[in-house]
């Protein structure tokens, strides 16, 4: 016995080759009751549509792919429940990403963000492969952890005021980032970062709407880590004032 | 219906290999939930806040013009429009002063605080309710007289 409800769905449609700006297109979509809103999408790309672009991979909320506004908010479509929404749904590509096109957003801007925050280990001096590993007890990696879980998603770029109005603004998840390294035990790049951190268009640029944490699907908690960041970055600045060689 | 965001939001430096659409923001984004409008709200404070600060110098300037001058400014105090902008202006800071520090400052606490863990973020609000309430008697004990 089948319990499908039919729900339309309102999405987006972009061609760059032939439309001036956005559209939107309505499909009618017999859903089950424990859909996802991707295996709407999929179903529309497959029985009825198959011109539809849109992103996906892993369909467990891993790999950061699906991203889209669902009624104008910016969801996980492989983890958001098409129970949560009434009879009309609304697909939309993420909010402040250039639209390449339907569903699909350009995120070498984004990816462009993360190297600002330099996210690997930086040591004063190398260890040579014979001193072995870096040890780190389970207390030092609780310290960071939360802020690696990041899984690139750019959820929290779409629901940010400050990156629509600030281009140069690097953003909640590459903050965490550069934030995550920096409270790891191993790396000393810590001051190089901050440093970087405190200039124009960095964590100063967050003015607080705390809604990259609310729509973060791993609880990373961005708005956390930018806010650390503020106080990190201007107790360096302050010691390198106070304190002999800036404490160093 | 979408807002347009800054044209050059998270475009690469670069430029697009394509032709892209332009970066555009949710249309009903500032009435969108409680967390934009209370965004807005606290940046909009620092109006009423400046205006404060404006009947603050009025007051000095009356204070040192002496005391008909002074007696002048308390009576216009009392004008209703005052009285509703003290009002406005006190709900005001205190919504700023909770937003401050029991949602902002607490997560601006790192994992460790000097050489300690940070305690577990439920403790905070009950401390900082308590050292709020602490500062608010002592404060209100100092004007009215009953110490100091």
């Amino acid at each position: 016995m089948s319990s499908e409800v039919k729900k339309t769905f309102v999405v987006t449609r972009f061609d760059p080759d032939r439309d001036e700006e956005p559209r939107t297109d309505r499909y009618e979509v017999p859903v089950q009751p424990d859909w996802k809103v991707l295996d709407a999408l999929n179903y529309i790309k497959d029985e009825i549509d198959s011109t539809l672009a849109h992103r996906w991979s892993c369909r467990m909320a891993v790999c950061g792919s699906c991203g889209m506004q669902v009624d104008g908010k910016p969801k996980l479509t492989c983890k958001d429940s098409l129970a949560n929404y009434g009879d009309t749904v609304t697909v939309e590509p993420l909010a402040n990403f250039p639209v390449v096109r339907d569903l699909v957003v350009e995120f070498e801007g984004f990816m462009e963000k993360f190297k600002s925050v330099k996210p690997w280990i930086i040591r004063a001096k190398e260890r040579a492969v014979e001193e072995g590993t870096h040890r780190q007890s389970p207390a030092e990696l609780e310290a960071f952890k939360q802020f690696s879980m990041c899984i690139n998603c750019m959820l929290c770029y779409s629901a940010c005021p400050a990156v629509s109005n600030e281009p140069e603004f690097a953003g909640p998840a590459a903050i965490a980032l550069g934030h995550r390294y920096n409270l790891d035990s191993r790396d000393e790049g810590d001051s190089e970062r901050l440093a970087a951190m405190r200039d124009e268009g960095f964590v100063y640029a967050c003015s607080y709407a705390n809604e990259c944490s609310e729509v973060c699907p791993k609880n990373v908690d961005p708005a956390a880590a930018v806010n650390q960041s503020k106080l990190l970055a201007t107790m360096d600045w302050m010691k390198g004032l106070v304190l002999p060689r800036g404490g160093k | 219906m979408r807002n347009p965001a800054h044209p050059h939001t998270l475009r690469p430096s670069s430029g697009t290999r394509t032709r892209t659409a332009p970066p555009a923001f949710p249309g009903d984004w500032p009435t969108a939930n409680p967390r934009y409008r209370a965004y807005l709200l606290y940046g909009f404070a620092g109006l009423f806040f400046i205006l404060a600060a404006g009947v603050m110098v009025r007051a000095l300037w009356a204070l040192g013009s002496g005391p008909g001058a002074w007696e002048t400014f308390l009576e216009t105090l009392g004008h209703p429009l005052y009285i509703a902008f003290h009002v406005g202006s006190f709900a005001l800071i205190v919504w700023f002063g909770w937003r401050t520090f029991f949602q902002m400052f607490v997560k601006t606490q790192p994992p460790m605080i000097g050489p300690f863990p940070r305690p577990p973020v439920a403790v905070f609000p009950p401390v900082l309710a308590a050292a709020w309430l602490g500062a608010s008697a002592l404060l209100i004990a100092v004007l009215s007289g009953a110490i100091l």
